[in-house]
């Protein structure tokens, strides 16, 4: 088999004479050793889709236990997954209904942040003009956790998302204000992750060292001109000079190697723009997300349908669906035509979620004690920003978990809760992936980990 | 509170209280000017260009930039992420920070533009030849030289001394690596991403006030911008792009100082065709053009739509503002209306206009009954209303907000709004008479529908039509709340409503406005303070020539806060305070 190399610094382990035809971890560790639970490879994935859900159609039935219950009819393409998913009822994002912005602006900021919107300058449908997220979102603290060895510490994936520029347009966050943009051009995501995936190994150390010889200049140059600044400007270079140090540390330092099921993918072609590509972006996109996972390009990703207020067309599942999402969004509950047609929309974003767990769960990787596969390893927040779309509602928060979070996750359960602050449920994914999170966000919206979760 | 329209489903909220407020609140914005003799006062004895955030280049200035500084036309920039928008623009220098991926993207178009510089336009860049002249004498002309050209200054001994390091670096491979190398770094710092003002020091002869800026807590200095800022500030203004060799050798011998130097250069630069793309995108974001392109309307109701279309009407738009504004020299009212179009053949047969074939784009009359200037264009029109219906409220809403600068209260939160279903039967009127109808929604709605229901003789896909569902459409409206009295009342179609906002003092003034947040890449400040004295000599001056947007562009190079800048103290190595 051809070595693959992620990044120009990375020391591919088991290059050379090792046949690579095991994943990474079997390798690297003597054979027949249990696996510790600390050194899994964990990854992470939020999987946003807007504009509410409809509560009726989402919620599953409750059996006897919590792992006892039916699907519902949005959820029922997850049932080849059925195992593997937790469905999460009850849960409240209290920060939404606080502070600056329209519904969907509160909505968005909060989802993975637990925390109000900054004052700003753009004017919702409601409110008074806000700004983007107060906070980091989960995503960021998890990827500064576990995402420190890798190429990207985190990939940011669009689907024909827009509202670049305002809240309504992000979902990750790597502080107050900080928003991480998504990518929605599949051939972009492809350079960034896989460009120099399979160069050789020389190669690849002189570029790292030509970077350094560089970014080097270029963080004396912001160290030399930055003090001679007023405070605003300071404030202003001082910013971006990390995220240039950041950049610097990144590429130049070491990095893992690539899993068995590592294969760089083909270069992505075609527009991505169009209403009509929507399916084939989102296939292209998850498909990208997935190999960028197994090549260990990255640990934690987001992957963004439309925006906060997204009017896609969803006319591939029937042709007289026009009007765009979020239009639909705001019909009454007695319209039953637009509800079975929301429903329908939902529907074909369970099955995208299903796609992106098989997907996961082909590749096998060693898990807790036994062999398992990447999806075990994996947990994914399929989130929405609001509740239902047509009063933009807050309560109860439609969220599912997919995956085992390196058995740090119980599966296969549908867990109640009575107006809980989701900010709970972020702590407990802090944790899930390694953290040791006690609160987040606003901590007046937080009592700790998610109980029961 | 939530109400029930029985009618048609439409949802409203008691907003009385809100509207009626801000009738109020934005009346000034219909006065010409400040006019205060407060504010006439502070301008007589005051010199404050106001507060200033240091200037990041946007996607069309990197661009630009890039394609002037090393001699081949790139979009490189498309790919990065795009801007944060802040009241109305993406320029916004408070607003705009440096994601990661952004970080990552300037690296790496760095490395491809410096590879492809070295690769195919070495001779070009490094114009000495470092066999003859010996590699460390021609890497220090080169460096001297393009360095000059990417800070847009010329170098300090600490910049030359780090671009040497880095070019030793690279000179261990070979000169072109060195030259590589040099470039990009250049392209990664902040001298060449940002505009770094310091300003000249004050002499005599230049006015000096203390002014106490809101961002800082030490007093700032005003000072006179340096000839070297002042070529970038006025090349980034007009050409969105670096400075040309004229405007260098202008900033080089101290002939960017006198305001009447200032208007000189600004003269010539707007005579080139570098300024077009520049207005464009003015009135791209402006008019929030950008959307026209990735329209799609309901196939059902509009079979004859399509992307194509779409297309050749933002391309319809965009040629007619260059037209007025380049061509006709044309003034504000002309842009309302102007009795032509562009179009070329599908354009003109979508819209039932004869004489006009071909893919080109050709100057066409417009049927004066029916059309004029911007408002009645496809690109405006099918922009603001849905895929299957039209929307009084977005195009009342456009009026309002981007024409008259009124900031619409919004709804208050946890109220669902809904376009009112579609009728066999009823007019789009009909559906939305309860807005005015019922007062919980009316104190708001009335600012906006009696506009947007003016603009009814235009579908939802841009064009004409004399009648929806078979009854003839009524097309009258009326600008309610007005203190213009050139504005206010009733109108009787797109047509008549531009001939009013052609005469406007308070469209004017907003397009003032627009104007400044848009050129000096922040929101002005109110009250009677620095930017009123700015705002007021704007006015003036655009009020001279009869409202030419050309005049207006040349006036923003001639005030206090294009000449000055605020200085405030270095912060120093002790970090920030």
């Amino acid at each position: 088999m051809k070595s693959l190399r992620l990044s120009r610094r990375t020391l591919l382990r088991g290059a050379g004479g090792v046949a690579i035809g095991l994943p990474f971890l079997e390798i690297m560790m003597p054979q027949g050793r249990a696996y510790a639970a600390d050194a899994l490879p964990k990854r992470y994935i939020n999987f946003f889709s807007p504009n509410g859900t409809i509560y009726p159609a989402w919620v599953p039935t409750a059996g006897t236990s919590p792992t006892d219950f039916k699907l519902s009819a949005i959820l029922a393409p997850l049932a080849p997954n059925q195992k593997n998913i937790v469905v999460i009822d009850g849960l409240t994002n209290t920060a939404a209904t606080k502070g600056p912005g329209d519904d969907h602006m509160k909505g968005m900021g909060a989802m993975l942040t637990g925390i109000e919107l900054m004052a700003g300058t753009t004017q919702g449908g409601a409110g008074v003009p806000a700004g983007l997220a107060g906070g980091i979102s989960v995503d960021q603290v998890i990827a500064a956790n576990i995402g420190k060895t890798t190429k990207l510490p985190s990939l940011e994936l669009g689907v024909e998302s827009g509202s670049a520029g305002t809240v309504w347009g992000y979902t990750s966050y790597t502080g107050p204000g900080q928003a991480l943009p998504p990518d929605n051009n599949p051939a972009s995501v492809f350079k960034r992750a896989f460009s120099d995936l399979g160069t050789s190994m020389s190669a690849g150390q002189q570029l790292a060292a030509e970077r350094k010889s560089i970014l080097d200049a270029v963080i004396a140059n912001y160290t030399q001109l930055n003090p001679k600044l007023g405070t605003a400007d300071r404030a202003k270079l001082d910013a971006h000079l990390s995220t240039v140090r950041d950049l610097e540390t990144r590429v130049t330092a070491a990095g893992a190697a690539a899993g068995a099921a590592c294969v760089k993918p083909a270069a992505p072609t075609g527009d991505y723009q169009k209403n009509a590509s929507f399916p084939t972006v989102a296939k292209l996109q998850m498909d990208l997300l997935v190999m960028a996972m197994a090549c260990d390009v990255t640990r934690v990703a987001s992957l963004q349908f439309e925006n906060s207020v997204g009017q896609t067309q969803f006319t591939w599942l029937d042709p007289t669906i026009t009007r765009g999402h979020h239009d639909m969004s705001h019909d009454a509950d007695d319209n039953v035509d637009t509800m079975a047609k929301l429903t329908m929309i939902n529907v074909w974003y369970a099955q995208q979620l299903n796609y992106l767990m098989s997907a996961l769960a082909a590749i096998p990787e060693p898990t807790t004690g036994r062999m398992g596969t990447m999806l075990d390893n994996t947990v994914i927040v399929w989130c929405n920003e609001l509740s239902k779309g047509n009063i933009h509602s807050h309560s109860p928060q439609p969220f599912v978990l997919a995956g085992g979070a390196g058995g740090a996750l119980q599966s296969g359960r549908f867990m109640q809760y009575n107006k809980i602050p989701h900010n709970n449920l972020l702590v407990s994914l802090i944790n899930m992936m390694g953290g040791t999170a006690t609160t987040f966000g606003n901590p007046a919206y937080c009592t700790g980990p998610l109980q029961g979760l | 509170m939530i109400r029930f329209d029985s009618l048609a489903g439409t949802v409203c909220a008691v907003t009385l209280y809100a509207c009626t407020g801000a009738v109020a609140a934005n009346a000034d914005a219909g006065s010409a000017g400040s006019g205060a003799a407060a504010t006439k006062q502070l301008c007589a004895t005051s010199v404050d260009p106001g507060p200033q955030v240091v200037r990041r280049v946007t996607r069309l200035e990197y661009n630009n930039t890039v394609s002037d500084l090393l001699g081949t036309p790139t979009t490189i920039a498309n790919q990065f992420p795009t801007e944060e928008v802040a009241f109305g623009f993406n320029n916004n220098a408070a607003a705009l920070t440096v994601s990661p991926e952004l970080a990552e993207q300037y690296l790496d178009a760095a490395e491809t533009l410096a590879k492809a510089a070295v690769s195919t336009n070495l001779t070009k860049i490094a114009t000495c030849d470092p066999t003859l002249m010996g590699a460390d004498a021609c890497a220090a002309q080169f460096i001297s030289a393009f360095g000059q050209r990417a800070y847009r200054r010329p170098l300090t001994p600490a910049d030359t001394a780090l671009l040497t390091g880095v070019f030793n670096a690279g000179k261990a491979t070979d000169f072109a690596t060195g030259v590589r190398f040099v470039i990009e770094t250049a392209l990664q710092s902040p001298q060449f991403l940002y505009r770094v003002e310091f300003g000249s020091p004050p002499t005599t002869s230049t006015p000096t006030v203390t002014v106490t800026d809101g961002s800082s807590p030490n007093p700032s200095q005003v000072v006179p911008l340096d000839n070297w800022e002042m070529a970038s500030r006025l090349s980034y203004l007009i050409w969105a792009s670096m400075p040309d060799d004229q405007l260098f050798a202008a900033a080089a011998a101290g002939k960017l100082s006198a305001p009447a130097d200032i208007q000189t250069q600004a003269q010539r630069m707007l005579a080139d065709p570098k300024a077009h793309a520049r207005v464009a995108d003015f009135h791209n974001q402006w008019l929030g053009l950008n959307a026209v392109a990735t329209l799609e309307k309901d196939p059902a109701i509009f079979p004859a739509f399509s992307p194509t279309i779409a297309g050749y009407m933002l391309q319809e738009t965009q040629a007619f503002l260059d037209d007025v504004v380049w061509q006709e020299q044309g003034s504000l009212a002309m842009l309302f209306t102007a009795p032509f179009t562009f179009v070329n053949g599908p354009l003109a047969q979508y819209y039932g206009m004869t004489g006009v074939t071909g893919n080109a784009f050709v100057k066409a009359p417009l049927d004066p009954a029916q059309r004029a200037g911007l408002l009645t264009q496809g690109a405006i029109v099918s922009k603001l209303a849905k895929t299957n219906q039209t929307s009084p409220v977005l195009r009342g809403k456009f009026v309002r907000e981007q024409l008259l600068c009124f900031t619409m209260p919004p709804p208050p939160v946890g109220v669902a709004i809904k376009v009112p279903d579609l009728s066999p039967t009823l007019t789009t009127r009909q559906r939305f008479t309860m807005h005015s109808a019922d007062p919980s929604c009316s104190a708001c709605h009335t600012l906006m529908d009696p506009i947007g229901l003016g603009f009814e003789g235009f579908d939802a896909a841009g064009a004409y039509r004399a009648t929806e569902n078979g009854v003839a459409v009524d097309a009258s409206g009326s600008v309610n709340g007005a203190v213009d009295t050139q504005l206010a009342g009733a109108f009787n179609g797109i047509v008549d409503l531009e001939q009013k906002l052609g005469e406007s003092g308070t469209v004017q003034h907003c397009v003032t406005t627009q104007w400044f947040r848009y050129a000096y890449g922040r929101k002005e400040t109110t009250g009677d303070d620095a930017d009123a004295c700015s705002m007021d000599a704007l006015q003036t001056q655009f009020a001279a020539g009869g409202y030419k947007v050309q005049d207006l562009l040349a006036a923003l190079t001639q005030t206090n806060t294009f000449l000055y800048r605020r200085v405030t103290p270095a912060t120093g190595t002790g970090g920030m305070q």
